[in-house]
């Protein structure tokens, strides 16, 4: 494997409702990716230069720093912002989705998620082949 | 599609200590619901964080109508971005009406603590207020 397909299996979880991060982060596992999950946004900001991220999932609301000031922190660096970043967002708040195109998030997975389609979305947006 | 619970101890061991994580939310729901009976509208933001974090949460862990109830609970208190002090001046009666939506939230939260989704609560006459407004 290369170094440049290894660096596509790691995946930082940025989300405090520490069961919802388990529970993501036990699927990717299974599908074969390194995931960190930094529990609000100052430490998921801290870790975003950490390692070569193959993606970033971002909860909206959480403490110290929002899901969208970590999307801010991503889209300013030029090369942070090569890195997808999946947010996660509540059924009902579709403004959510519409901050999110405004500060550049393309990819979008709605609470509460289908693992079928959490694992499918992971492995396309970093490179990895579909199961 | 949803987890198969069974399938893996890994797994169930997550949705038990959801449900465990249910007892600890409901307490701080009743401590909010304490503070807003003392008169304190502060607490109106502890409400609408612990209906959120519930909301976004409770369906993955197959607890459909906690997320349904919960999340019509967030939506009918003020918008984080909308400052309290403001909603409060807008809405004299907003401080009684979160008190009532907190009470449910407690009520909701006591009865998924059991580990069942609370389905009657559906056709609860709070709930179907705010979900219908």
């Amino acid at each position: 494997m290369t170094a440049l397909t290894e660096a596509r299996l790691d995946i930082l979880i940025a989300e405090d409702e520490e069961h919802i991060a388990k529970l993501i982060s036990f699927k990717l596992s299974k599908e074969g990716f390194r995931v960190t999950v930094a529990k609000n946004g100052q430490e998921a900001i801290d870790q975003l230069r950490s390692k070569p991220w193959g993606l970033i999932i971002l909860d909206v609301m959480m403490p110290l720093k929002d899901g969208w000031e970590v999307l801010k922190a991503v889209q300013s660096s030029q090369d942070l912002k090569r890195i997808p970043v999946l947010m996660l967002t509540a059924k009902t708040l579709q403004k959510d989705v519409a901050s999110a195109a405004e500060l550049g998030a393309t990819h979008f997975l709605k609470k509460p998620f289908d693992p079928a389609e959490l694992a499918a979305t992971a492995r396309r947006l970093t490179g990895m082949k579909p199961a | 599609m949803t987890f198969d619970w069974d399938s893996d101890p890994e797994l169930k061991a997550m949705r038990a200590g959801f449900i465990a994580s249910l007892a600890e939310r409901r307490d701080l729901a009743r401590k909010a619901l304490s503070a807003l009976r003392s008169g304190a509208p502060e607490a109106i933001a502890d409400v609408i964080f612990i209906a959120h974090k519930v909301a976004g949460a409770a369906e993955s862990f197959g607890f459909p109508t906690v997320s349904q109830v919960a999340a019509a609970i967030e939506e009918a208190l003020p918008s984080r971005e909308k400052a309290l002090v403001s909603a409060l001046a807008e809405e004299p009666g907003l401080l009684t009406r979160a008190l009532g939506l907190a009470e449910l939230l407690d009520e909701l939260l006591t009865a998924a603590a059991g580990g069942k989704d609370p389905v009657h609560l559906s056709s609860d006459p709070r709930y179907r207020a705010i979900a219908l407004a």
